[in-house]
């Protein structure tokens, strides 16, 4: 027999967990390079299909192989320096690469890739990006001409498991960064964050990312205040968004914005209770919510013991993330068994696919025994008044009668399969219905 | 003392603008609530002055006109603290009070003049309903408003509910149901003045005191929810605050209601 039963799954690849970020940097392929490299390596390494999923945290290459390349002993040098194909590197770190890289085939291989499609196996549990990422891989491999139905079913069957543990667990719920944490607790006083004034104080690395995540949320106004006002306006003209502002402006902002978030590198107090108990007075019973990311404080603590006014700092955000983590963690418990249940889905669509080239040779056998028969009978006297539409019709129903059967002895070797006896019984199908074999004209009276 | 009918329905008017301009300056501070409250008074001030001169006309004394007098002088106050003084405050105290004066003015009167038809009867107690409703309300998004409140304030970000809207959000929606069930409880309250000129002459002692303190009960609930709306709005009082007054209305509410059906039941014995 031949084709998908013949064929064997793999995936080889570093990621987050195996290699550091100096080793990952190396990997990184870019769209065009997987594009154009796509066909070539799976043409010089024999395999059937074949994709690659490139992000920050991993580079795996996965695809379909015979099973008699598969089986050979250098078939992870084979796979290693099928990888290594993507990408020119140093000698030095394909020596690394070997040691980082993890190489899967079979069942293990598949329940590999609905875990990284399912972001089971990312840096943060349930991130959303992994399964766009993965979707693109499949589109990328696509335009390559170099998915097949093997590879299409699984990332298929993989989507369909991410999307049931994104719904049905706990998974993606509860925001596990800093900045997304930060803007998760605007949202819990302010309804429309859309509608309120925000002020992020230093425009460092911090400062930068959380200005990104509330730039998601389209603020009515967006003020970055800076010790240098050059680094503010750097920061402001990055984001393509926000208002520089000297760190002089601070008390005027301080009458007018709705959330503070303080990440500056400043080993000092920044805001004081004294100035922001004038402000207070002057927003007239205004929510003011002051979120300090900084390290050490940059918000006098005592700020919160004013009206109207929310405190939290770096270790009430740290205890919101944990809390989700945890959380994710559990949910994580769920999604396996997901996974699980999708996997074994899949692994009985591929056991089934192995009596696919039985059936289509029963298929065609019934096809041409059909035809050969009616032909013989259609020419006999008796037959010779059909008109065409009658024909039409005789025609039809042996078309039907073939995809009966043949449906039938697919239900059949089906479960067959599910019984384990699957091989024996396409076999004896292809045995008994040999297409080839010439008819004996005795055997058809 | 008696109100005739072209006196009462003076005075009934000027009841409802002094209503209307209370409504206005306890709801919003911006210049169109002040010049249409001050719109309403001078038109309140008025009618009471043609209800003044009227009793002047028919009696020829100033003798059943001391209360409209009294509430024309202070609705005269209110427009003056407002439009001249500037004290908010001041107008949005006035206003009310003249409207209370006038009210008791209502409730003191004996001698029916007006029949409250079938339409007024079911609009009075369909306010007063849709009013308690309102309270209600209020006292629940108050609730769910201090327990974010404070677990935000004592950073508990855990105890947060996750279903419980925003806090300015609940907020909003606070000073709605308190604008909405302050309106509800005037026109009750309002309304509820015509039904003291209606009641029959042989209304028993009974009755009345019952009557009374249903009355002294609403014109206090009133008074709370009056008092709430000038922290929030004009005192600009934290909305922590204002949450907390609102349950404390609710409950005040809820007692008296109960403590009037006790009441109500013991009065037979005290009359008799």
């Amino acid at each position: 027999m031949s084709g998908a039963d013949d064929s064997v799954i793999f995936c080889f690849g570093a990621n987050h967990r195996s290699a550091d970020i100096s080793l990952r940097e190396k990997l990184f392929a870019g769209e065009d390079v997987i594009r154009n490299r796509l066909p070539t390596i799976k043409n010089r390494f024999g395999f059937s299909e074949l994709a690659t999923l490139s992000t920050c945290n991993r580079f795996e290459i996965f695809g379909v192989g015979s099973r008699a390349v598969t089986a050979s002993p250098t078939f992870s040098d084979t796979l290693h320096d099928a990888f290594l194909s993507f990408d020119a590197i140093s000698p030095e770190a394909a020596a690394q690469i070997r040691q980082a890289a993890y190489s899967l085939t079979g069942r293990d291989a598949v329940r590999h890739l609905f875990s990284v499609a399912a972001s089971l196996d990312s840096l943060v549990i349930g991130e959303t990006q992994i399964t766009g990422q993965f979707k693109q891989a499949l589109a990328m491999a696509d335009d390559a001409k170099t998915l097949g139905p093997v590879l299409a079913r699984l990332g298929q069957e993989a989507l369909a498991a991410s999307k049931k543990v994104r719904t049905q667990t706990a998974i993606g719920r509860g925001r596990v960064s800093i900045g997304h944490a930060a803007v998760e607790l605007v949202k819990k006083i302010f309804n429309d964050p859309a509608t309120k004034n925000f002020v992020v104080i230093g425009a460092g690395e911090m400062a930068e990312i959380t200005a990104r995540c509330l730039q998601q949320h389209n603020p009515k106004s967006l003020r970055i205040i800076n010790r240098s006002l050059d680094r503010a306006r750097a920061l402001t003209t990055r984001l393509n968004c926000g208002e520089p502002a000297s760190l002089d402006r601070l008390v005027d902002a301080l009458e007018t914005a709705d959330v503070i978030i303080s990440a500056t590198g400043a080993p000092h107090v920044v805001l004081t209770k004294a100035m922001l108990n004038d402000a207070v007075r002057r927003r007239r019973g205004r929510t003011l919510l002051l979120v300090d990311i900084a390290m050490p404080r940059n918000i006098d603590p005592t700020c919160s013991t004013l009206h109207d006014v929310y405190l939290f700092d770096i270790d009430d955000l740290k205890q919101v993330v944990e809390g989700n983590l945890q959380e994710r963690l559990r949910a994580a418990e769920d999604a396996a068994r997901i996974i699980d249940e999708s996997v074994a889905s899949y692994e009985r669509w591929r056991a089934h696919m192995t009596v696919a080239p039985a059936l289509q040779h029963f298929n065609g056998h019934l096809d041409q025994l059909f035809r050969r028969e009616a032909e013989k009978t259609m020419a006999r006297n008796s037959f010779q008044g059909l008109n065409e539409e009658q024909t039409k019709h005789v025609w039809q129903l042996l078309d039907i009668l073939a995809s009966r059967l043949t449906a039938d002895a697919g239900r059949g070797l089906r479960n067959m399969v599910d019984e384990g006896k699957g091989q024996d019984a396409a076999q004896l199908l292809m045995r008994l219905f040999r297409g080839d074999t010439p008819r004996n004209e005795d055997d058809a009276t | 003392m008696s109100l005739a009918s072209s006196e009462t329905l003076l005075m009934f008017g000027a009841m409802l603008t002094y209503a209307a301009a209370s409504l206005l300056y306890v709801s919003g501070t911006t210049k169109f609530f002040r010049i249409s409250g001050n719109a309403f008074l001078v038109l309140g001030v008025t009618l009471l002055t043609m209800q003044a001169q009227n009793q002047l006309r028919t009696e020829g004394n100033w003798g059943g006109s001391a209360a409209p007098l009294l509430a024309a002088m202070i609705g005269a106050g209110a427009i003056a603290a407002d439009r001249w003084l500037g004290v908010r405050l001041a107008a949005a105290m006035l206003a009310p009070l003249g409207m209370l004066v006038l009210l008791v003015r209502f409730f003191a009167a004996p001698v029916p003049q007006i029949a409250p038809t079938m339409w007024l009867t079911g609009f009075h107690i369909s306010m007063a309903l849709a009013g308690q409703v309102m309270a209600i309300a209020a006292c629940v998004l108050s609730i769910l408003y201090l327990w974010q409140h404070n677990a935000l304030k004592r950073r508990k970000i855990h105890e947060l509910q996750p279903g419980i809207p925003a806090l300015d959000r609940l907020n909003q929606w606070l000073k709605i149901a308190l604008i909405s069930g302050f309106v509800m409880l005037t026109c009750s309250l309002v309304t509820g003045a015509l039904f003291m000129t209606a009641l029959p002459l042989g209304t028993t002692a009974a009755t009345l005191i019952a009557l009374r303190a249903k009355i002294l009960w609403a014109v206090a609930v009133w008074s709370w929810y009056l008092a709430i709306l000038v922290a929030r709005n004009i005192l600009r009082s934290p909305a922590r605050v204002i949450a907390r007054m609102s349950v404390v209305g609710f409950a005040l509410m809820a007692i008296a209601w109960f403590g009037l059906i006790f009441f109500a039941t013991k009065v037979p014995q005290i009359a008799g």
